[in-house]
């Protein structure tokens, strides 16, 4: 193994245990790529040295700036293509039909500039069309900061984050604007509000309906393993019963809490709160 | 109409009268009915083992590959039993033998042997891995295990194809697993007649148990343990899609058969951390790839 996958794998373990993020095989090239220019920016003269500073570093600084290295940025419709369908296809079906309802409560925590939670709402929609169904959905997006919150409010999209898409998507979901900025039209069915939240608050947070969903998107990762704890407490008591909790795709909530069942899914993973039953 | 059992009798009596049937090499079949007897020594198999020069390069060639990962080079086969073990040597072979009893050209354009044997290894890998994790050991046989453990599908595929695509296509539309779709129109599925070639190639009791038994754990009574294991490791490597299962699953460890007879055989499954071994299993099955690739080389 030559000295910066070794560096690379010994990151990637400090990384997990301290945040509970896994950086998986497909992240693993533009890991390394993060890591070799923190070298150059810390001028360190070995690996070696960085992982001394990942170990010794005041109060996990080090780990989270290499974390919003690697996490910001991704700001484009369906990144989270698996996730996004395991709850489209599974997860919300399951709690329609265990609950019995026809409106569903989705709480979106970190939507960022909103590319996450449109898509979302777009394959809600797709499926509505598709099974000729009447389901409503109401959803909260929230985030920490407040300047990405506005512009998910105004559902502005750069061209980068859309360019992917399929042309007959585009046209049907967005209006093009000036610029070459697509705007997300609203949905029959579906609301959208936003407010912006600190996660350690979580408990001072009023909520007209309790969540049947909640996505809690590489968050906890930000935080030490006790604070990890009390705010998975906290999203389990909100959670419905019988609701689904995504956190990120390669997050964990091993030795964070006991109290959700995980479900496997294709190419990803939820934690399902038990029922009354 | 027939019944239940009279249509399994049927199956069975179609898949005897196949007269093409894939055979093992000669060799493989001697090796592992020498293995099987008590009085054979690492001498007596390295002897009927040097006669099949081409099995012999292979299998020398994946005991010094990163599948095992030794320090020395192993250069000679009674080497490779001394360092391996008898036990790593037979699986080796019978993996081997298994996988060249089969080629592209045998089957219709449709269907893909490279991403069959792709799930297979991944079965066989992240069996070994999981095996690791909790404290369990199986000597080699958890991979070969995983690696065989569809081998009806094959047969399936080979003699039964436009009934067999209709089932897959069962499955998809009615996410349905598999084995349920199967045994919908022939009474039988994809283990049991697995399990019928298995024993028709004489294969070790425990490697037919898993065959047979792989959809429900519960009802091994050879090796409930091993059988648990690549349950699950069949389980992960169809939500990993790794390559070609024919259905789709979704689990909660949790709450599978295997769990409890896991939890009796190894109870580190208790503190086992299923979100990390999870987000490793694409890496993990490079190495079962390797595998592959030395085999078809």
């Amino acid at each position: 193994m030559d000295h910066v996958r070794q560096v690379v794998v010994q990151a990637r373990q400090k990384l997990y245990d301290s945040s509970g993020i896994y950086i998986s095989g497909d992240q693993l090239a533009y890991f390394r790529r993060q890591i070799v220019s923190r070298i150059e920016e810390l001028h360190l003269e070995s690996g070696s040295d960085y992982l001394e500073i990942l170990d010794n570093g005041t109060e996990g600084v080090e780990i989270h700036h290499l974390l919003k290295k690697v996490f910001i940025g991704d700001t484009r419709f369906f990144s989270h293509r698996y996730q996004t369908t395991a709850i489209v296809d599974y997860a919300l079906p399951e709690i329609i039909h265990e609950k019995n309802c026809e409106t569903v409560n989705i709480w979106f925590h970190g939507v960022g500039c909103g590319e996450g939670v449109y898509s979302l709402m777009l394959l809600l929609h797709e499926q509505n069309l598709r099974y000729g169904h009447n389901y409503k959905y109401n959803i909260i997006g929230s985030d920490v900061d407040d300047d990405a919150l506005k512009q998910a409010e105004q559902a502005w999209f750069r061209w980068s984050s859309v360019s992917h898409l399929d042309e007959g998507i585009r046209e049907k979901y967005f209006s093009k604007e000036e610029g070459n900025q697509h705007r997300f039209l609203p949905l029959p069915g579906q609301t959208i509000t936003f407010q912006q939240l600190i996660p350690h608050e979580i408990a001072r947070w009023q909520q007209a309906e309790q969540p049947d969903l909640i996505l809690f998107q590489n968050i906890l990762m930000y935080y030490g393993l006790r604070q990890r704890q009390q705010i998975a407490e906290q999203l389990h008591g909100r959670l419905s019963p019988s609701g689904y909790l995504f956190v990120g795709p390669t997050e964990s909530l091993y030795q964070v809490t006991d109290k959700f069942r995980i479900i496997h899914f294709t190419k990803t993973l939820g934690y399902k709160k038990p029922g009354n039953g | 109409m027939s019944t239940g059992n009279e249509a399994i009798e049927v199956m069975r009596d179609r898949i005897q009268g196949i007269r093409d049937l894939p055979t093992l090499p000669t060799v493989a079949v001697e090796i592992i009915g020498l293995v099987q007897r008590e009085s054979s020594s690492v001498m007596d198999v390295a002897q009927v083992m040097y006669r099949d020069p081409v099995l012999t390069a292979k299998v020398l060639k994946l005991a010094n590959s990163a599948f095992y990962g030794l320090r020395r080079q192993v250069e000679t086969l009674n080497q490779a039993m001394v360092v391996l073990g008898f036990s790593e040597i037979l699986n080796l072979v019978q993996s081997v033998a298994v996988i060249q009893a089969f080629n592209d050209e045998q089957f219709e354009p449709s269907f893909d042997l490279a991403a069959f044997w792709d799930h297979s290894v991944g079965t066989g890998e992240i069996s070994r891995a999981l095996a690791g994790e909790i404290g369990l050991r199986f000597d080699g046989t958890d991979f070969t295990a995983g690696l065989i453990h569809d081998i009806g599908k094959i047969i399936l595929e080979l003699y039964f194809h436009q009934d067999f695509e209709r089932v897959l296509k069962a499955s998809r539309t009615g996410k349905t697993p598999l084995y349920q779709s199967e045994r919908k129109l022939w009474s039988v599925d994809h283990t049991e007649i697995g399990s019928w070639l298995a024993e028709k190639w004489m294969l070790p009791v425990r490697l037919v148990d898993v065959i047979r038994h792989h959809h429900n754990p519960l009802n091994s009574s050879t090796d409930p343990a091993l059988v648990a294991v690549i349950h699950l490791a069949n389980t992960f490597a169809k939500t990993a899609e790794i390559g070609f299962s024919g259905d789709r699953v979704i689990f909660d460890l949790k709450r599978d058969p295997a769990w409890a007879v896991l939890k009796e055989h190894a109870p580190a499954i208790e503190e086992f951390d299923l979100e990390r071994f999870t987000f490793q299993l694409e890496e993990r099955v490079d190495q079962g790839r390797d595998f592959l690739r030395i085999v078809n080389s």
